[in-house]
């Protein structure tokens, strides 16, 4: 790949930092979106990615002396797993829609479109928190030891803040 | 300043397990603790580094913990620290092959025969082609729970320009046995494509893509992009003496 890359001086960075120009500027301008629209989602703690990860996680733990979350919290987890994915997938699809029909002179200088698909996203993802709140509610009612949301990012796989190893730090 | 690559550890039984001392596992109402059961990875996916720094130290592709040294050093930390939940952090848990999944299953056999099937929980993170209904029973039998699929694309051209050496019906087939098994999974993907236009690329085709609306309901999506820098997000792989830099950008 990173010859590949060179041969065509698309190459960008550093060993340790690599990057490189895609093929297709329009694809540069959808990347630097696509970052900006879905980092919170995908790569952050308070991001729905991580909850949903550690909250279908946890629905799907069968260890003795703790609670389990039901069939009907199981399906409505699921429901909003699924409605995040879609609105994701929604945008997206959007995204690359709109920049595949619009001309690269017109991307380079117009990006209102694409701020629009960014906003969009932001309060659907805000609704979704709220919901994947009111789930954890739920479920957590009883004020059980359930292991809360064990997800991915920002290293960890636990919405605790104590120890980080003990929280799954590094867990991928 | 540049350090020589270290000596290859090949059987890494003789390295002494983490200190995990000054983990207060036992104040955490969940505690879960990360396992490394090898190192390396047989594939040659062109955006994953984990191959070219494995193989640079030379020596085999992925070695082995033996079974039972990884087995005891989960019941160990289950019996003396009360840890539940394991996350293996092997980039490929069931890489290599007949023995690797006999090597699996031997692990959670294990488990199982010192009475604690049931008791304890463990995540992996494989290829959709190496899902198995038989296999992976055994393994959750011994606690499997999730399992972690870096699926990358949802149709073939975008596997072969990767060099996944797999074709979506793999991932088909993946979820339907995990949907079939109880088991919580998810995946993520390669959102752009470094040798593709935009009017040919995978980010269409994997948003249509049946994979994606087959699993969506039961998954978090995690589009990635290969090899960009902007994240923040590069991994270093494994621990140890000759573990060291392997960049798995997110982005």
């Amino acid at each position: 790949m990173k010859r590949r890359l060179e041969a065509e001086g698309r190459m960008l960075g550093i060993a340790f930092e690599p990057d490189y120009k895609f093929l297709d500027p329009k694809l540069d301008i959808f990347y630097e979106w696509m970052i900006a629209t879905f980092y919170e989602r995908n790569f952050t703690n308070q991001g729905l990615c991580h909850m949903f990860r550690g909250l279908n996680f946890e629905a799907s733990l069968r260890l003795p002396r703790r609670n389990r979350v039901s069939d009907a919290q199981r399906s409505s987890l699921r429901y909003l797993t699924s409605v995040c994915n879609r609105v994701a997938c929604y945008t997206l699809r959007c995204a690359v829609d709109h920049l595949e029909n619009t001309p690269l002179s017109i991307l380079e200088h117009d990006r209102r479109y694409l701020e629009g698909l960014t906003a969009h996203e932001k309060r659907e993802e805000t609704q979704r928190t709220n919901e994947v709140g009111q789930y954890y509610n739920w479920v957590h009612e009883d004020n059980s030891e359930l292991p809360g949301p064990v997800g991915d990012f920002d290293k960890s796989w636990t919405f605790y803040e104590g120890d980080r190893e003990a929280a799954g730090v590094g867990a991928a | 300043m540049v350090a020589p690559l270290a000596k290859v550890v090949e059987n890494l039984d003789i390295l002494p397990r983490p200190d995990r001392r000054s983990i207060d596992y036992e104040s955490h109402p969940m505690p879960t603790a990360s396992v490394l059961g090898s190192r390396g990875c047989p594939w040659d996916c062109f955006f994953c580094g984990v191959r070219p720094f494995y193989e640079s130290l030379g020596g085999p592709l992925r070695r082995l913990r033996s079974p039972r040294e990884v087995a005891d050093e989960m019941l160990e930390l289950h019996v003396n620290r009360k840890v539940p939940i394991f996350l293996f952090q092997d980039d490929d848990f069931l890489a290599g092959g007949k023995n690797a999944k006999l090597w699996a299953i031997e692990i959670a056999d294990l488990i199982a025969a010192a009475g604690f099937a049931g008791e304890l929980a463990f995540k992996i993170s494989c290829r959709s082609d190496e899902i198995d209904e038989e296999i992976l029973r055994r393994l959750m039998a011994g606690g499997l729970t999730h399992v972690y699929m870096g699926v990358e694309s949802g149709d073939e051209e975008g596997l072969i320009n990767m060099n996944k050496r797999m074709k979506p019906e793999s991932h088909l087939r993946a979820g339907r046995i995990l949907k079939k098994l109880g088991l919580s999974f998810d995946f993520g993907f390669m959102m752009v494509d470094p040798f593709l236009h935009i009017s040919q690329h995978s980010a269409k085709h994997i948003i249509s893509g049946r994979v994606y609306r087959r699993w969506m309901d039961g998954s978090p999506v995690l589009p990635h992009a290969a090899l960009r820098r902007h994240s923040g997000e590069a991994q270093t792989g494994g621990g140890g003496p000759d573990a060291g830099y392997c960049v798995r950008a997110r982005l």
